[in-house]
């Protein structure tokens, strides 16, 4: 099934986390899944249809959920807890308290991310998810670009020992990677090469920030785009070879600038190689209801959008 | 153990986590005082000649050992001093209770043997008894989970969604303690936010529920986990009424007590009277 996805082609992460789990969990008799209701919506049916005795529903109680996987961990099991990224604020205080600080091998998957959840508005938007996860001391964050990197950062979450949080697209997005990428923690993958500015993205809007760079190329300008799906541990390595490349670094996101890739970037550049650094995503403030499409096109995150920022900010 | 030697084996807790508190200069006196019992019958307690909790000492990872989870994690000095009591470490460590490089944190902490789930905040502590109760049944093992809350804890809103869940699974191998002092820290838990009717709360939530009028009572408590044993397809509430301070009789029942340490003076009144019966205590085992 897997080979007959192509690049370009449009699917949902879901798909990569349905296919995973199941893939996974057939080898691994000690991973359960666990979720606080809408299993339907994320992708859960194969897993539980396939392993009833290890699916767990808790109906609505994010709390609960996120303090029940310890004991479950206690007993040797790796729980991969799943839900609408807005579970990760809701059990922020257990994942800290009951997770990060034992450092226990839990995994923690939140569909819906950033503003691409869309209609369902700002209560379901957590846009500030990779700022309270990344903060805290053991956790790994993951947010891939497409099916492929879900797929491979879903394996390597479960083979890395430890608390990660990996943050899915629900919506279906062009898969941009081929079957033979694998994902590393710590590594960034360069997409494109260029010399103008050097352009870090993850998530949903790679793709976009990929059409932005070939317009532009168009134009004579050159963008490097850089794959930072692995935002913690982030490759320092790498983003200091990138920046010293590129003149001028840019970081795009769907999510709230502050405490996001663009901080876990700054951080990097400000100690290593303080060059001129922008952020293009939400800046301090929530988004709205509407689609996917419509609202990237009204915070500048579509390809004309974009494209315009890069264009503005190389000069 | 007869109940005169569990009396005594209380005493001896008693001094030992008073002792560590004042040490540590902070710390739950009172607290940790009203679920010396509720511990002592769980990690020293026959039931049929058979201990009430399964653990060993020398295998603190032990696959077919029992939980207890000190879910009212300010109580902890009273877990440690027993599990240092019975030999998970070296008794030596209970000076450095809330010290600097000291893994006796002021909340259960795994680093320590004989602490094999996080208690890092309230409310927590059910939730995470109901996944390991879960986690067992899901293997089919027989091993048995007792958490034990405190009464102000009732309060947080996790608690009562991991009371619907382990109704909901029908986890008959859920033993839980309601250690209810009245006490916390801004006063009687009736006035500061009411949390009864307990018993009707948990049969409403689809528990079993197990009234212990003397929570200080070893008869009583044994009794009541007698009877949680023989419980089928219902996960069992043991509320236990308790005095704040049990033992330190000038703090009984005082608020001011909840999260203080004694001092030196406060500390060898209460010994002089519980030091006999300590010195008196007969040599304990290890548990199994």
């Amino acid at each position: 099934m897997n080979d007959l996805i192509q690049v370009g082609e449009k699917i949902s992460m879901l798909r990569a986390l349905a296919d995973g789990l199941v893939k996974l969990a057939r080898k691994h008799r000690n991973i359960v899944v666990l979720y606080a209701d809408f299993g339907t919506k994320l992708g859960l049916k194969n897993f539980c249809l396939a392993f009833p005795e290890r699916c767990f529903n808790f109906g609505l109680s994010e709390e609960n959920v996120a303090a029940a996987a310890v004991g479950f961990a206690a007993r040797g099991k790796i729980p991969f807890v799943i839900g609408f990224s807005n579970f990760a604020g809701k059990a922020w205080e257990q994942i800290r308290n009951s997770v990060c600080y034992p450092n226990l091998n839990i995994k923690f998957v939140a569909t819906n991310a950033g503003i691409s959840s869309g209609e369902d508005g700002v209560g379901y938007q957590l846009t500030e998810d990779i700022a309270i996860m990344r903060t805290l001391p053991n956790m790994k964050v993951i947010s891939p670009v497409d099916y492929y990197e879900a797929m491979s950062g879903l394996e390597q979450a479960f083979y890395s020992f430890g608390p990660v949080y990996m943050r899915l697209v629900s919506k279906e997005i062009p898969v941009i990677l081929n079957e033979a990428y694998e994902f590393g923690f710590g590594k960034a993958k360069v997409l494109k090469e260029g010399i103008d500015v050097c352009v870090f993205t993850h998530g949903a809007l790679t793709s976009n920030v990929l059409e932005a760079a070939m317009v532009l190329e168009d134009e004579g300008k050159s963008v490097m785009v850089v794959d930072s799906a692995s935002i913690k541990p982030i490759d320092a390595d790498k983003i200091i070879e990138c920046s010293m490349k590129a003149k001028k670094c840019l970081v795009v996101e769907d999510n709230n600038l502050s405490g996001g890739l663009f901080s876990a970037i700054a951080e990097v550049l400000a100690e290593c190689n303080p060059v001129s650094l922008r952020g293009i995503g939400l800046k301090d403030r929530f988004a709205e209801s509407g689609s996917m499409e419509d609202l990237y096109k009204k915070y500048g995150l579509d390809v004309i959008g974009l494209t315009n920022k890069i264009r503005e900010f190389i000069g | 153990m007869i109940i005169e030697e569990l009396q005594k084996k209380a005493a001896q807790i008693r001094v030992d986590s008073l002792t560590a508190i004042s040490r540590a200069g902070s710390g739950h006196s009172g607290s940790s005082m009203s679920c010396v019992e509720i511990l002592v019958s769980l990690y020293y307690g026959k039931i049929s000649e058979k201990y009430v909790a399964k653990l060993d000492p020398k295998k603190p990872q032990w696959e077919e050992q029992d939980y207890i989870i000190l879910s009212k994690g300010q109580a902890v000095p009273t877990q440690y001093a027993i599990l240092a009591d019975l030999g998970f470490f070296n008794k030596d460590e209970m000076d450095f209770l809330r010290k600097v490089n000291s893994p006796l944190q002021g909340y259960p902490n795994v680093k320590v043997p004989g602490i094999t789930v996080p208690v890092t905040s309230h409310g927590c502590g059910l939730s995470i008894a109901t996944g390991l109760a879960m986690a067992l049944k899901m293997d089919r093992l027989p091993n048995k989970v007792f958490p034990i809350l405190g009464d102000g804890e009732l309060q947080e809103g996790q608690v009562w969604e991991a009371a619907m869940c382990a109704a909901h699974y029908k986890l008959d191998n859920l033993i839980a303690f309601i250690d209810n002092n009245d006490l916390q820290i801004d006063g009687p838990v009736r006035s500061v936010m009411d949390v009864m009717p307990i018993q009707d709360k948990f049969e409403a939530f689809g528990w079993r529920v197990i009234h212990v009028w003397h929570g200080h009572d070893f008869d009583e408590i044994l009794d009541a986990l007698a009877k949680a044993f023989t419980t089928n397809r219902h996960p069992v509430c043991i509320w236990c009424h308790t005095v704040e301070g049990k033992g330190i009789e000038f703090a009984e029942g005082k608020p001011y007590y909840h999260d203080v340490p004694l001092s030196e003076v406060e500390l060898a009144e209460v010994k002089k009277k519980l030091d006999p019966i300590v010195a008196d205590n007969l040599k304990m085992f290890g548990n199994e």
